[in-house]
């Protein structure tokens, strides 16, 4: 596996400055990081099998949401349920959810897919190598944040007013988010971004308060 | 290039960063809907930033909350059982770093100030020799081969020298890697990153406390004024 290309390859993990220590001691969190885990320490299938079950559904959900075809979204999901088999080791309970962690590579690849289509749409000659690139984003970022953290976050979100949580929701889903948000929802650009400004500054308070 | 990752480009990080990406440049980057090149430089911001890095990682949480909430979708009925199959292939999963458009080292490593080691996101990416831009500035071209038409430069000055007054049509993501620089009376140190769109006609000038080295995602074309500028705008259009 190259260096750049798993969620914590590539990531300044070992002794990263700020962004907090990590919680001493892993803690699983929930099933699906109990699941990834056996994955990962016993290449466990059945384990593999429950993930895929309740993932790989949602990755494909994603990105059909995202402006896919089903049958392209399908393939992406496969995609990143075999990223997670061969990934697991990678993954550190004590720092994110499997949910998180899934979401990233799940993100990943809907980058590559995007620019191969790009480069296709161009005519270019480097076509069948976006998997194969350094990701400029190591989903390492992913990983940074310890799992009480996550809680703290997953609290503010849930707290979100409407309004607010709607902007996040389809800042994840579209691919020119604010353009097309206003448009969607007839309210102005400079709206939706003061909305992005005023979530994610609750989401920032959230972390400053859980040291 | 060292093959040895340094987690920080900047070797003496006395101070955290202090000019940050916006809320929603952010929030583009983990959502992965920001274009190629302004998310180079905002990986490059994450190095050099614990405050941002962790902001990005409370809006991958939200990423997954968000995908968890979406209706499932069904996979078609075979494809647990394609997955398993292709689970026990052995090197099917793996996937081997090689072929057209891979990226294959640096050609022409720039020259880089001393003590300065390039952040993790551009090692392995070519990086073109260094070009005349302006008196004591120079750029080079990073190669960002997975989106061709990304416009990506490192751009190295000399102290008090003067980048020419530019404008642009489309924006510009520049993140300073050492020494600083000055935007009228804004300066912009080792690790911030500032950003200029259409409405922005700026003049920068290299501070007077050593060599400045930055990198910039530039969309769209840079508007030059002046003689200089219209001498040096062939090079750095797109």
């Amino acid at each position: 596996m190259s260096a750049t290309e798993g969620p914590a390859a590539g990531a300044p993990a070992a002794g990263a400055p700020a962004a907090g220590a990590p919680a001493a001691g892993a803690r699983a969190g929930d099933e699906w990081s109990v699941a990834l885990l056996a994955v990962a320490r016993g290449r466990d299938r059945r384990a593999f099998a429950a993930l895929f079950a309740h993932f790989a559904p949602r990755v494909k959900a994603f990105m059909m949401r995202a402006g896919m075809a089903p049958a392209a979204a399908e393939e992406i999901a496969q995609e990143a349920m075999l990223a997670v088999w061969r990934k697991a080791e990678l993954f550190d309970a004590a720092r994110a959810s499997a949910a998180t962690w899934i979401f990233a590579i799940a993100r990943n690849l809907r980058i590559d897919a995007a620019r191969r289509e790009g480069r296709a749409n161009a005519c270019l000659d480097h076509d069948g190598d976006g998997l194969l690139t350094p990701d400029p984003a190591p989903m390492g970022d992913a990983l940074l944040l310890c799992a009480e953290r996550e809680g703290a976050v997953r609290a503010a979100l849930a707290a979100l007013p409407e309004e607010q949580a709607a902007i996040i929701r389809l800042s994840f889903f579209e691919e020119q988010p604010h353009g097309q948000i206003a448009r969607q929802l007839h309210i102005p650009l400079g709206t939706v971004k003061s909305r992005v400004r005023l979530a994610v500054a609750r989401l920032r308070k959230a972390l400053e308060e859980r040291p | 290039m060292s093959p040895t990752p340094s987690p920080n480009p900047n070797p003496s990080p006395t101070m955290p960063p202090r000019h940050h990406p916006g809320e929603e440049l952010l929030l583009a980057h983990a959502a992965g809907t920001l274009g190629a090149g302004p998310g180079l430089i905002v990986a490059v911001h994450l190095e050099a930033c614990g405050a941002c890095r962790a902001l990005v990682a409370a809006l991958e949480v939200a990423g997954g909350v968000m995908m968890a909430e979406l209706p499932p979708v069904p996979m078609s009925s075979l494809a647990l059982e394609r997955a398993l199959a292709a689970i026990e292939r052995p090197g099917a999963v793996a996937v081997a770093v090689t072929g057209a458009g891979a990226v294959t080292g640096a050609v022409a490593a720039p020259k880089v100030p001393a003590g300065l080691e390039l952040p993790l996101a551009l090692r392995g990416r070519d990086v073109g020799p260094w070009r005349w831009l302006a008196p004591g500035m120079r750029w080079s071209r990073v190669a960002v081969p997975e989106a061709p038409r990304a416009n990506v430069v490192l751009m190295r000055g000399r102290p008090d020298r003067l980048l020419p007054a530019h404008g642009h049509r489309g924006s510009e993501f520049t993140q300073v890697l050492c020494g600083a620089i000055y935007d009228g009376d804004v300066r912009y140190g080792p690790g911030d990153m500032f950003v200029a769109d259409d409405a922005t006609h700026h003049h920068l000038r290299v501070a007077d406390e050593g060599e400045c080295l930055c990198i910039a995602a530039i969309e769209g074309r840079m508007r030059m004024s002046g003689l200089i500028g219209r001498i040096v705008q062939p090079l750095v259009g797109p």
